[in-house]
């Protein structure tokens, strides 16, 4: 009888800590324009945002600089107003590295919820399929045996979301729309409210 | 918001009330007693000092990316303790000074902090004072200070010292015009080899300012 338990309970476990299948019934002849997910450069390889990052209660403000290198990898900075700098990151397609970051926030754990957050921020993976997610369809992006990205497909070529999920549960959300003068925003803010990330692109 | 106090820390102690133009070559380095002659210089001018107006632009390279970027505002400076630093491109963005309280505004929202309250704030308001005063940076505790000079310009380097700040900044250099002893551009130089550099213009002495301007709402 306690060997059953003992059984029961650890097959219990094991089920609860796999993976959660998200993609419903992929389609791997997707025919959609490559950008389903508006990218984020087009024919700017730069682009430069007024910067906005709350942590509960404290606030950061600054630019963030982005740079397209190549086709699959990306690179930034956030500097504040008076310019000093912040970080300087590089994006994969999956991973984040940065090469600098100031003192103050060069924490194992900073790097990794800060390095995850780029990441969601400013990858866009090319749309090669789709799948079904909560109904709509979308690009799955699993960056890591925890951390999945989810771009959906909105049919608007001038907003869009996302989510980040960490161990299947929406961990982030994340918006991306044009203004009229075909700036974009980003807005990002995880689920719990402890840190959202606001971008305004400008022209500099 | 550390990292947000630390830069405010770091842009006054390298703020010097005075401009002036300079050029950035053939600078040879000078004996000590005409070191200290410049530092008594600076500090009359910066004493005769009652008000300053004028504009910056602003030039941060980042090296890591060869891309820069460009700000502009203008500065506004009354003494003892008001200070006015508001960019207005490439967005709005204001620090202001009045006394004991400190305002940081941005498109969306002000905030309001009291240097007798809050010891960062306080340090920045002792660290501001100093500089005005004309011999705050020069600080042997805090920095190496060496200076250059050509025919028109001297140029003063300042080699941090302090641990918490060389990570972020290791050098500073102000150029001072030799007739006036005012400041015209500064030099900011971190680690990463990044620089930010600040050219003054436009500037106007000793004339009235409203204290409202000190206030920001």
């Amino acid at each position: 009888m306690m060997k059953n338990s003992l059984f029961i309970s650890f097959l219990a476990l094991v089920l609860s800590s796999c993976s959660k299948f998200i993609c419903v019934s992929p389609n791997l002849d997707y025919k959609g324009t490559k950008d389903a997910f508006p990218g984020l450069f087009g024919s700017n390889s730069v682009r430069k945002f007024q910067t906005t990052i709350k942590y509960r209660s404290a606030e950061m403000t600054g630019i963030m600089i982005v740079k397209k290198l190549d086709d699959t990898h990306t690179a930034g900075s956030f500097v504040n107003e008076f310019g000093i700098k912040g970080f300087d990151f590089r994006i994969s397609p999956d991973r984040v590295e940065f090469s600098y970051l100031i003192n103050k926030l060069d924490k194992w754990y900073i790097r990794r919820s800060l390095g995850n957050d780029l990441h969601f921020l400013f990858l866009r993976p090319e749309m090669k399929y789709y799948c079904s997610v909560d109904g709509k369809p979308a690009m799955v992006n699993k960056i890591s045996h925890s951390l999945t990205f989810v771009f959906f497909i909105s049919g608007e070529p001038r907003s869009a979301k996302a989510e980040m999920l960490k161990r299947n549960h929406k961990y982030a959300l994340l918006e991306q729309s044009d203004r009229n003068d075909d700036m974009i925003i980003l807005r990002m803010q995880h689920v719990d409210g402890s840190i959202s990330y606001e971008l305004n692109e400008f022209n500099n | 918001m550390k990292f947000a106090l630390k830069v405010y820390l770091l842009v006054f102690i390298s703020f010097f009330p005075h401009l002036s133009f300079g050029q950035k070559t053939d600078y040879k380095a000078v004996s000590k007693s005409i070191s200290q002659e410049y530092i008594d210089n600076i500090a009359k001018a910066s004493g005769s000092m009652t008000t300053l107006q004028c504009s910056f632009t602003q030039k941060k390279i980042i090296s890591v990316l060869s891309e820069s970027i460009i700000s502009k505002g203008k500065l506004l400076y009354k003494k003892e303790n008001k200070l006015c630093w508001e960019y207005s491109s490439p967005y709005l963005y204001i620090f202001a000074m009045n006394g004991d309280k400190v305002f940081i505004k941005n498109e969306k929202s002000t905030s309001q902090f009291d240097t007798k309250s809050n010891a960062v704030f306080k340090e920045i308001s002792l660290l501001l004072v100093n500089s005005i005063s004309g011999v705050g940076l020069i600080d042997s505790r805090k920095f190496d200070v060496a200076f250059f000079e050509n025919g028109s310009f001297i140029k003063m380097e300042l080699t941090t010292k302090n641990k918490p700040l060389k990570s972020i900044m290791s050098t500073i250099i102000l150029y001072f015009e030799k007739s006036t002893y005012l400041v015209h551009n500064i030099e900011m130089v971190e680690p990463s080899g990044d620089t930010t550099s600040i050219v003054f213009s436009d500037t106007v002495l000793n004339q009235p300012i409203d204290d409202e301007k000190f206030t920001v709402h």
